[in-house]
């Protein structure tokens, strides 16, 4: 009778104890390496745009607002906001939170930092500063935001990417340029500064003080490897924990997911499009129905499978598949327009096109579009279109381009964030003449009108009834052939466990820790 | 006048003669010949077109269908080795003979003349020999596009030197021979001179010089085409080296097979040009 208890109790314990292994429970401690490519210039994410100064940044700084995971708006050092009804009057109400020197955190520095730091200096705030009326702080408490005109991005602009807090005591009556904090920066975020070697490493410990739950880590370190190789490497022996995709060099990652110790993942942050622009100056290109039948006609699948090594999905619509509000299925490309020359062939003989040569026009330093031009090339000759493919410097794409000295040219522009901030240029009429704009030519006062009331819905149900309206019209008129949505990806040591709790990769390493 | 040329010119059919007796000549020639037969034949002998892009990518040689198997597209590379010798042998032998005439021009005006025109042209030549030849090629190429008639014209004019001191050489020479004196006591103008006269009895190392030419012209080609300045709308074998920079590891037959036909070529150039060389040249020459 003895015998088996015993046994009973093992296996129990043993059940038990296996059971407990497999629920981890974060574990505070230990030092946690990130890639960088290369050196930040400074350390001042109020005056720059820069990736490794925001991803420094981001750990560093606080702001009102993060987006979460699905690139919603949250609340950071603003513990709640109100909007008013007329969408102009945004009123934020702030935690008490300290910065890393031990000053407090105050409406004060939150209005000093946008006026006077971040909207001469800060490229994406600047967006949402043009709509801004003003900014005020009633209170200690309280910072109320007025617009000019309703502008749903807003919220998320003000996140540590793109507005910062920095401390009003430290940058009041000094140049932010140059000012001695912009090397040795003072936050508010879940970690504080602690030495910078120059074109090495930046090092930060935890900020015992932290506003919201602190930090797991005891410390995080910023490790510059400028060669692409060597940062697969470093991962691979041990000396880094962290590469992200915009440091990753695309060949190297099917290796990096081989090996046991590496945790490879792809998927959809902040999206980029990957689009076709079609001149609509060029007679045959001004119809439509020539414009659906290069949708047909292009493979996007071998696109994406052989361009771009996998790394990204198949656009949905005319603002890719990236934006829930901003995409609706009744109109869906892969759908609507699936491969099929056959189709492709019918609807150019309807529109009476025979021989057709067309100009493909792209930037040369982009090998991702030179494997899509020789795709493209092969596709179209199937429908009896001769493509003249032209690569030429970034400099002479733009003045091509967008002084529409082209018929087809393969273009990347990326979300922002929000298709208003990223995406709308590409179709409102309006914004034809400057770069990196609307190039097509094509102008629709009916999407006109849409894509303005859409920028200024706050309510994103509304918003997406606007854009399901705009799409309809798209999906028939087809300005753009949208190709594919980018996917990002991250290589990370399988030990280092919390990362990708944010929107942008780059955010929220404060959830980061250990396993042991 | 052709009866009063000096015995130093060699009539080609002692060249031919000499050319066959060597080894190295006559295995450069096979080599021009199997590239200019790959060329003209392409469309028959490629098994697949040289753009049919397919999901079928990175196919290893040997695979079915694919004997040096696929790129990153799924084009087939053994049809895109074979047509790219189109590219190699038209931008070789149209730039070698756009710098073989510009050569012969001004090497002969140069040396006919002499005086201030050879000094100012002779200065010239030399500026074009001290400036780095692709670095140029690549600035020009950059800026003006890479079509191929571009790549032509400039490969070709950045090649002549080497043919215009040659020819300018042998004009000072033959231009105070007794046959041309007498050309000239009998009225002759000077193009004719140069042209009818003269001009022929120096071409044998002119030829020499122009397939050296090829072989250095269908390098440069490559080297362009291998810094993505090629002809985009061609399949050449810079290009595809191009291509295949990012592929080293993973698919080597993308970069050697291309990388393998350039040097054959370059060397049935280069042997051939040698052979010749040997063979016009009289010291070298058995029985003389």
């Amino acid at each position: 009778m003895r015998t088996p208890l015993v046994l009973l109790a093992l296996t129990l314990a043993w059940l038990f104890g296996h059971a407990l292994a497999q629920v981890e429970t974060p574990t505070p401690g230990g030092t946690a390496i990130v890639v960088l490519g290369s050196d930040p210039e400074h350390l001042n994410a109020a005056i720059s745009t820069g990736y490794p100064i925001g991803a420094v940044g981001a750990s560093l700084y606080s702001a009102l607002v993060y987006l979460d995971r699905d690139g919603v708006p949250r609340g950071e050092l603003a513990e709640s906001w109100t909007v008013s009804d007329d969408d102009l009057v945004y009123t934020f109400t702030l935690r008490s939170a300290t910065f890393h020197d031990g000053t407090p955190v105050t409406s004060a520095d939150v209005v000093f930092t946008m006026e006077e730091v971040l909207a001469p200096n800060h490229g994406r705030f600047l967006n949402a500063y043009r709509n801004i009326e003003s900014i005020t702080a009633p209170d200690d408490a309280t910072v109320v935001i007025e617009l000019t005109q309703p502008y749903a991005p807003l919220i998320n602009l003000l996140t540590v990417f793109e507005a910062p807090i920095l401390p009003k005591h430290v940058f009041e009556g000094t140049d932010p340029l140059t000012n001695p904090a912009n090397e040795a920066p003072i936050g508010s975020g879940p970690f504080r500064f602690v030495e910078w070697v120059r074109g090495e490493r930046v090092t930060l410990e935890r900020f015992e003080d932290y506003f919201l739950d602190n930090a797991l880590l005891d410390r995080l370190i910023y490790r510059v490897v400028p060669q692409d190789a060597a940062r697969s490497v470093a991962l691979e022996v041990g000396e880094a924990d962290v590469v992200w995709g915009f440091y990753m060099p695309p060949a190297d990652l099917d290796r990096l997911d081989a090996n046991p110790n590496i945790e490879v993942w792809k998927g959809l942050t902040i999206p980029s499009l990957y689009f076709v622009f079609v001149n609509t100056d060029n007679p045959a290109l001004a119809d439509a129905r020539v414009r659906q039948a290069l949708m047909f006609a292009i493979d996007r699948e071998q696109i994406v499978e052989q361009a771009q090594g996998g790394l990204g999905e198949v656009a949905g619509g005319p603002f890719g598949a990236g934006f829930a509000y901003a995409y609706d299925e009744a109109t869906d490309y892969r759908t609507l327009y699936p491969y099929d020359p056959e189709r492709a062939r019918e609807l150019l003989a309807e529109a009476g096109v025979g021989d057709l040569t067309l100009t493909f026009v792209y930037d040369s330093a982009r090998g991702a579009f030179a494997a899509a031009a020789e795709i493209m090339r092969d596709n179209l000759r199937q429908v009896g279109i001769t493509l003249n493919v032209q690569p030429v410097e970034r400099s002479v794409m733009v003045e091509r381009v967008y002084g529409r000295d082209y018929d087809l040219s393969m273009q990347s522009f990326t979300s922002s964030g929000d298709p208003a901030i990223g995406y709308h240029r590409i179709y409102l009429s309006a914004e034809r003449g400057a770069n990196f704009v609307n190039a097509t030519g094509y102008a629709n006062p009916e999407v006109d009108e849409l894509l303005n009331a859409a920028a200024g819905l706050a309510d994103r149900d509304a918003r997406a009834d606007a854009y399901a309206e705009v799409m309809a019209i798209l999906a028939q008129d087809v300005p753009t052939l949208p190709i594919f949505d980018e996917l990002s990806t991250q290589a990370a040591a399988a030990n280092l466990r919390g990362l990708l709790v944010r929107f942008d990769q780059r955010d929220g390493l404060e959830f980061a820790w250990l396993a042991r | 006048m052709a009866a009063s040329a000096p015995a130093a010119t060699v009539g080609a059919a002692a060249v031919w003669g000499q050319l066959m007796r060597q080894r190295r000549g006559l295995l450069g020639l096979g080599m021009i010949v199997v590239l200019a037969l790959v060329a003209i034949l392409a469309p028959w002998l490629a098994p697949h077109d040289p753009f049919s892009t397919s999901r079928n990518a990175f196919l290893p040689p040997g695979s079915a269908g694919h004997l040096l198997g696929t790129d990153h597209l799924g084009r087939d590379v053994l049809s895109g080795v074979i047509y790219g010798s189109r590219v190699s042998l038209i931008v070789g032998l149209a730039a070698a003979f756009t710098a073989t005439v510009i050569g012969i021009l001004i090497g002969a005006v140069s040396g006919f003349f002499g005086g201030l025109v050879d000094e100012i042209l002779m200065r010239i030549t030399e500026l074009f020999q001290i400036i780095p030849r692709f670095v140029l090629a690549l600035i020009v190429v950059a800026f003006f596009g890479s079509g191929l008639f571009n790549l032509i014209l400039v490969i070709g004019i950045l090649s002549w030197p080497q043919t215009a001191r040659l020819v300018r050489s042998q004009f000072l020479r033959h231009r105070t021979l007794p046959y041309v004196d007498a050309a000239r006591v009998l009225g002759m103008r000077p193009v004719r001179i140069i042209f009818r006269e003269i001009l022929p009895n120096v071409l044998a190392p002119v030829i020499v010089v122009a397939s050296l030419d090829i072989a250095q012209a269908i390098l440069l080609e490559a080297s362009l085409g291998f810094f993505g300045l090629g002809d985009p709308n061609l399949r050449s074998w810079g290009g595809m080296l191009n291509t295949a920079q990012g592929f080293v590891q993973r698919a080597w037959w993308m970069s050697v097979f291309p990388g393998v036909a350039i040097s054959l070529a370059v060397l049935g150039f280069n042997l051939f040009g040698d052979g010749l060389n040997d063979a016009t040249d009289p010291r070298l020459r058995s029985g003389s």
